[in-house]
């Protein structure tokens, strides 16, 4: 058997078979046919059927094919569309994110673009974001030629003046509309894979407020301005991909975790300001908030089931974000941990997901980075595990549900009797380990009053002239680009991520 | 019952051999992570199953010829394909 490659140039049906050229032209192809014979069983016209289908698809879609065939004859065996190095994700659409997963980048390669090609031009468009296995384009540039063309990466390397470029691959680039749900990246090739969604509230539902003498006034629903700015939309999800897998912070990027991690959006410009649509609440003064409880059910319209919903919102009267965590599936089986002595489990599956709720305004440039702080709540669980704020001295004790009081475990956040008692010297025992307490909260020092304490945060060189190590500020605690997780946080959230992505 | 979500990396009908034909379909995120799913039709299949693999096999193929998401499904234990969603 020989294999031969290349594009399906042309095609001819005639005297019941089937002529394929395949080559680089017309000029420069080689003939191969696809027979069907009197004496064929229905078996194998079935099969020939097929092969000219696949056949069919390849000329249309301009991709190449490999085609089996015996040494020196021409009639066709298999069909098969090989694998390139890269693979665009969903159509290329002006203003619409365009993702690529790809075949890893060679070290060096930067910066990185995205060339569109014909036989006659040549654009170039900048890579914005880059993971282990895919890039993104924040909105596809207006400026590039529709039609039919050929996507390649491209980038120089040190040294190299040619740089490096993937495979070319056919795409059709078309003025749009932007799609609805746009997938990223399609995550682990498994039944239901970790799944990020960014959404766009159609509304928000303000909760209920005071008159002017104090008085209590009914809450309303008013649409959410994200639905009329998609640009500001794009803008968010790009700065919450960065704080959540380029920070300081490694938490999604322990174990690869990112290439096995699905990432949606929705954008649905048609939904108007019902009580369905409004998945998020605003609540006096400033504070935006999830509707957990709407969640699954604005999703699912659009065929996902999210374990971590990041809801976009474009209000800038109510921008300081807030988040829920999920509920695990606990009829489906789970990994037990044991903390403290005592036996819990981190859930496999998600029941409610885990929701933040983010303003649009916050980017790279600021004012506050936050989406790794709200996702690290929004991943911690009702009743396995919460992962608290840390920077005041509250600690929940438990919530109703019906007519039961139940208790709540906080996983990062421990009380004194009395806030005069020294901080004790180990905080917790987590899968068989024990970890410190923090006995300063990161240099900032414990409030005279505050009966609270945290586990203790990392260390880093932070101060490279001296070389003393600091400790960090804890994430939970003080929102900034330099804070990081404190050890317990991290090993209880990534043992809890991975429960989760590799199921 | 699994389900396998992603994108066709690449499909191969390879020629037939005896009374089978066999077709390997690679579907996950990124051409360096997929899942190798089969789909394996019989001289022995009823003209409707028949039909069905095949109406299967070519909508994997449309769906990696236009970069559409699919989730295809097979047995836990098994790569065999029995359905298949274009999204």
């Amino acid at each position: 058997m020989a294999i031969t490659r290349g594009r399906v140039v042309d095609m001819t049906w005639q005297s019941e078979a089937v002529c394929v050229y395949v080559g680089t032209s017309a000029t420069s192809a080689e003939l191969f046919t696809v027979e069907f014979r009197p004496s064929d069983p229905p078996f194998v016209i079935e099969h020939k059927r097929l092969m000219v289908k696949l056949l069919t698809t390849a000329l249309t879609s301009r991709r190449d094919v490999e085609i089996t065939h015996a040494t020196q004859d021409p009639i066709v065996d298999g069909v098969g569309f090989p694998m390139a190095n890269i693979s665009p994700v969903g159509p290329a659409i002006h203003n619409d994110f365009y993702s690529i997963a790809v075949a890893g980048i060679p070290d060096g390669v930067d910066p990185l673009v995205a060339f569109f090609s014909t036989d006659l031009t040549r654009h170039g468009v900048s890579v914005n974001l880059r993971f282990a296995e895919w890039v993104l384009i924040d909105k596809l540039e207006p400026s590039l030629a529709t039609g039919p063309c050929f996507v390649s990466l491209w980038g120089p390397t040190p040294g190299n003046y040619l740089g490096w470029e993937s495979d070319r691959v056919p795409v059709t680039v078309s003025d749009g509309p932007p799609l609805t749900v746009r997938t990223l990246y399609s995550g682990r090739p498994t039944t239901e894979p970790y799944t990020f969604v960014f959404a766009a509230p159609p509304a928000i539902s303000v909760e209920q407020i005071l008159g002017p003498s104090g008085e209590p006034l009914p809450g309303y629903i008013t649409p959410d301005p994200v639905l009329t700015n998609r640009p500001a939309f794009h803008d968010a999800v790009h700065a919450f991909l960065v704080e959540l897998f380029m920070g300081v912070e490694s938490l999604l990027r322990a174990d690869n975790l990112q290439a096995q991690i699905r990432f949606v959006t929705i954008f649905d410009p048609t939904q108007g300001p019902t009580a369905a649509n409004a998945i998020v609440t605003a609540l006096s003064p400033n504070i935006i908030r999830p509707l957990r409880e709407r969640l699954n059910g604005f999703v699912g319209r659009y065929w996902e089931n999210p374990d971590i919903v990041f809801c976009l919102t474009g209000s800038t009267v109510y921008g300081r974000p807030s988040a829920w965590f999920t509920t695990d599936d606990h009829a489906r089986a789970g990994v037990a941990f044991t903390y403290d002595g005592v036996v819990r489990t981190h859930g496999r599956y998600t029941d409610i997901p885990g929701s933040a709720a983010l303003p649009t305004y916050i980017t790279e440039a600021g004012p506050l980075p936050s989406g790794l702080h709200e996702f690290c709540h929004a991943a911690s669980e009702w009743d396995n595990g919460e992962v608290v704020d840390l920077y005041h001295d509250g600690v929940p004790e438990g919530y109703w549900s019906g007519d039961v009081f139940k208790n709540v475990f906080v996983v990062n956040k421990k009380k004194r009797t009395r806030a005069t008692d020294p901080v004790p010297i180990n905080f917790a025992t987590y899968a068989g380990k024990t970890y410190r307490s923090d006995p300063d909260r990161g240099g900032a020092g414990y409030p005279s009053d505050w009966k609270s304490y945290h586990p203790q945060g990392k260390t880093a060189l932070t101060r490279p002239i001296s070389g003393t190590p600091e400790v960090r500020r804890n994430l939970m605690d003080y929102v900034a680009p330099e804070s990081a997780l404190d050890h317990l946080t991290f090993a209880w959230l990534r043992d809890r991520l991975r429960a989760k992505v590799f199921r | 019952m699994a389900m396998t979500i992603g994108l066709v990396q690449a499909l191969i009908t390879n020629p037939i051999d005896g009374g089978t034909a066999q077709a390997c379909v690679f579907v996950g995120p990124s051409p360096v992570n997929v899942e190798v799913l089969g789909l394996r039709r019989l001289a022995s299949d009823p003209p409707v199953m028949a039909a069905f693999k095949g109406s299967m096999l070519d909508a994997l193929a449309q769906a990696l010829a236009s970069r559409r998401e699919v989730v295809v499904g097979h047995d836990d234990l098994d790569s065999s394909i029995y359905s298949v969603e274009l999204r």
